[in-house]
């Protein structure tokens, strides 16, 4: 099991998020939910290191592989590489329903596409956590369906934990997630369900 | 209808021949015929001294052009980078970008003497700041979601800036390049005539106090012959191969 604690963490003045532990077993997928703003993104980014609490908390050492918003795929590379750059690429470009696109630019591509060429990439890495920025936005149903697939293949076949971040209680469902919410101003989290 | 690849030819041609209208009908020393000046190119050539005083400046425009773009690059990037930096030193960029460059050159022959290292350093720190000022736009110009990608994959030092930061950079580099190489080799033809004994810019001065303004037009032509194939070979494919990953190449 991992366990991540944080102190607060303000941006300015403004406390968005109050102190909290958030615990994720191997094999098991993690929802995050909560109104936009209140402060899943930052979460995310202080588990990844990407950012800190108010108390600085250091980065834990952990290999994370990490699917943002949007995809952030470096433009000047193609699919192939966007990959490569997080590890070997093996059959995911396949697994992803990607087969023919590993030689386009990311201009080239849907965002439903590039999301997916993110996911591959946050899968590359062969990461002990895989954090999921809002996984589903943007997808069309079949593609949502994929992503689901996906989610639940990465946590069966690495055995690691994984935490999304999602708006729709129903994705977080479907994919039979411990489901947390973080509520309130400052927010606090709170177990809703458990798998 | 022309094919648009003929046009800047076909408008090179025009220019020669309007250049060989106006010198064969005012028949003046002071503008000598295309075919004067080809002959002061076979002479200069075949003695070998063309060759020589272009070399002498090729090296002196690759040393101090490679010095300015290191220094340059290097000095912009950690004013994009750093806000407190920038706040300090941008006085001393604009005093810099202020300063005339015959200033630079005179201080750094009187300072370092009338040596070939004097030259260089006067020739790459008239340079300097608008390399920085151009590099610095391109570090503002970074993408901070992109330093995200690359602190997860674990990309620091070198590796993040070969994989993450140069391709950003490479449209503020080539025009770095661009408008570095033109000013420079102006500046080392000022360098070379003040004080040095070879180079374009030395032979400049010597048919000057000869007014010999074909063999003048002789070195002038042939660098500025050099630096449009540098920018045809070396440039324009180094930034169509950068831009293709836009589709605007």
């Amino acid at each position: 099991m991992m366990k991540f604690t944080f102190a607060s963490k303000s941006f300015g003045t403004q406390t968005i998020l109050a102190p909290l532990t958030l615990k994720l077993e191997k094999g098991t997928v993690t929802a995050l939910m909560g109104p936009s703003g209140s402060g899943k993104t930052t979460l995310l980014k202080m588990i990844a290191g990407l950012d800190q609490d108010d108390a600085r908390t250091p980065k834990n050492p952990l290999k994370i592989g990490m699917m943002f918003q949007e995809p952030r795929l470096l433009p000047w590379k193609t699919v192939q590489e966007n990959i490569e750059l997080a590890g070997p690429v093996r059959d995911l470009l396949q697994a992803l329903d990607l087969d023919d696109a590993g030689d386009l630019y990311p201009r080239q591509l849907s965002f439903g596409m590039a999301k997916r060429v993110a996911f591959a990439r946050a899968m590359a890495s062969q990461p002990e956590l895989l954090l999921l920025d809002e996984p589903f936005t943007s997808l069309d149903d079949a593609r949502v369906d994929l992503m689901r697939t996906m989610i639940s293949e990465a946590k069966n076949r690495l055995n690691i934990p994984v935490l999304i971040t999602t708006h729709d209680r129903a994705d977080a469902e479907a994919i039979q997630a411990d489901i947390y919410a973080l509520e309130g101003r400052p927010a606090k989290i709170r177990k809703l369900i458990d798998a | 209808m022309l094919r648009s690849p003929l046009l800047p030819l076909l408008s090179s041609i025009a220019l020669i021949l309007l250049w060989a209208a106006l010198a064969y009908s005012l028949q003046s020393r002071y503008l000598p015929t295309p075919l004067d000046v080809a002959s002061a190119f076979e002479t200069e050539f075949t003695s070998g001294a063309l060759v020589f005083h272009l070399g002498a400046t090729c090296l002196r425009v690759i040393g101090a052009f490679c010095l300015a773009l290191l220094l340059g690059t290097a000095l912009g990037l950690a004013l994009g980078r750093s806000p407190k930096a920038n706040l300090i030193f941008d006085p001393w960029l604009i005093f810099a970008l202020n300063l005339p460059a015959l200033v630079v050159i005179v201080f750094c022959y009187l300072w370092l003497g009338l040596t070939e290292t004097a030259a260089i350093i006067a020739v790459a720190l008239n340079k300097i700041p608008n390399t920085a000022v151009t590099m610095r736009e391109g570090a503002r110009a970074l993408d901070p979601s992109l330093d995200e990608v690359a602190t997860i994959y674990g990309y620091k030092g070198w590796n993040k800036f070969i994989h993450f930061t140069l391709p950003q950079l490479e449209p503020f580099l080539a025009a770095a390049i661009r408008n570095g190489l033109a000013l420079i080799w102006k500046i080392v033809l000022v360098v070379e005539l003040i004080g040095r004994s070879n180079g374009v810019g030395f032979q400049i001065n010597f048919y000057f106090a000869q007014f010999d303004l074909a063999r003048i037009m002789v070195y002038t032509l042939s660098f500025m012959v050099i630096v449009g194939l540098i920018e045809v070979f070396i440039i324009k494919p180094w930034e169509t191969r950068a831009r293709f990953w836009r589709g605007d190449a």
